[in-house]
């Protein structure tokens, strides 16, 4: 026996366009129009409280680079996190609350959390802690912003991948380099 | 769903209702799926498919027998294969924003928000 499901699966394949079978087929029908007047009274319309507009708030606050296929957020460690500490500061829970509400908003899409060190101390070192830092934010976002463990992957680049200079071109210290450079990047995978 | 492209086609205004379209696109050489529900589409606790305009979130509209207005393979989502160059039409109905509001944004589960996407009037 076909179930019902496999049925409409099978109809997809038979018709040269798609066109999803459906209890109402057709958006500007008249019954579509009828039925969409009857429903308006019980319209669900809810006012925002706190960020004005939502996720969009969200991501304009965490400076979110949107694409086709992602949403990468970077954040500074050094608000993350004490130095050379990988415990989360209270301070870093206002961000986190606002990955956590994007991250729900694209359902089960997976999340990688990267974290990276700047170029001082050992590579050994800087692996771990870059590591661990990325395994705290997991924690935080399982815990405290309800996102399933299973959707998230970590992984430390220690130095390895900077995003500015670590040192001047004279060979002196960079400090706004290496600030640039200690860092969490959250990529959520939507496509 | 690598390869296939999610365009708006259409955020029209008309009676108190907003219409939104959302053609998908298989620019990939290979058959994709495309694959979502909407359970619990209209209450606030799904947060996949709304319309938001300034402090005002919008949830699709449901007829009488809870079935949302909107288009269904399933009986409460959508589950279908394209072919490489071949596209399905998804929309939605909800109830409209004021008519000062002329601009919205829209999120649906399989595709990047939709932001500042103006209102036709009809």
């Amino acid at each position: 026996m076909v179930r019902p499901r496999a049925l409409h699966l099978l109809l997809l394949f038979l018709i040269p366009c798609v066109a999803w079978s459906q209890k109402y087929p057709d958006p500007d029908s008249p019954a579509v129009q009828a039925a969409a007047q009857a429903a308006l009274p019980h319209a669900k319309v809810l006012t925002i409280v706190g960020l004005s507009s939502g996720i969009q708030g969200a991501l304009q606050d965490l400076k979110a680079k949107v694409t086709a296929h992602e949403v990468k957020i970077e954040l500074d460690a050094d608000v993350l996190f004490d130095f050379d500490k990988y415990n989360l500061r209270p301070a870093a829970a206002d961000s986190l609350r606002e990955v956590s509400e994007v991250a729900k908003s694209y359902g089960n899409s997976p999340v990688l959390i990267e974290g990276h060190t700047d170029g001082k101390g050992t590579h050994a070192y800087n692996m771990t802690l870059s590591d661990n830092r990325a395994q705290s934010v997991k924690s935080w976002l399982v815990q405290n912003g309800g996102i399933a463990a299973s959707r998230i992957t970590t992984h430390g680049w220690g130095e390895t991948k900077p995003v500015a200079p670590n040192t001047k071109p004279d060979g002196s210290d960079d400090p706004e380099g290496r600030q640039k450079n200690r860092r969490v990047e959250i990529t959520i995978r939507t496509s | 769903m690598d390869g296939v492209v999610a365009e708006l086609t259409q955020c029209q205004r008309s009676n108190g209702v907003l219409t939104i379209k959302v053609r998908f696109r298989n620019n990939a050489d290979k058959e994709r799926r495309i694959e979502f529900t909407h359970w619990n589409a209209t209450g606030a606790d799904n947060p996949k498919f709304y319309v938001t305009a300034g402090n005002k979130k919008y949830f699709l509209l449901a007829d009488s027998d809870g079935t949302v207005l909107s288009t269904n393979s399933t009986g409460n989502g959508v589950d279908a294969h394209l072919d490489p160059g071949k596209t399905a039409l998804w929309w939605g109905k909800y109830p409209a924003p004021p008519a000062d509001v002329k601009k919205i944004n829209f999120m649906m589960p399989v595709a990047t928000p939709f932001d500042d996407v103006p209102i036709t009037d009809k």
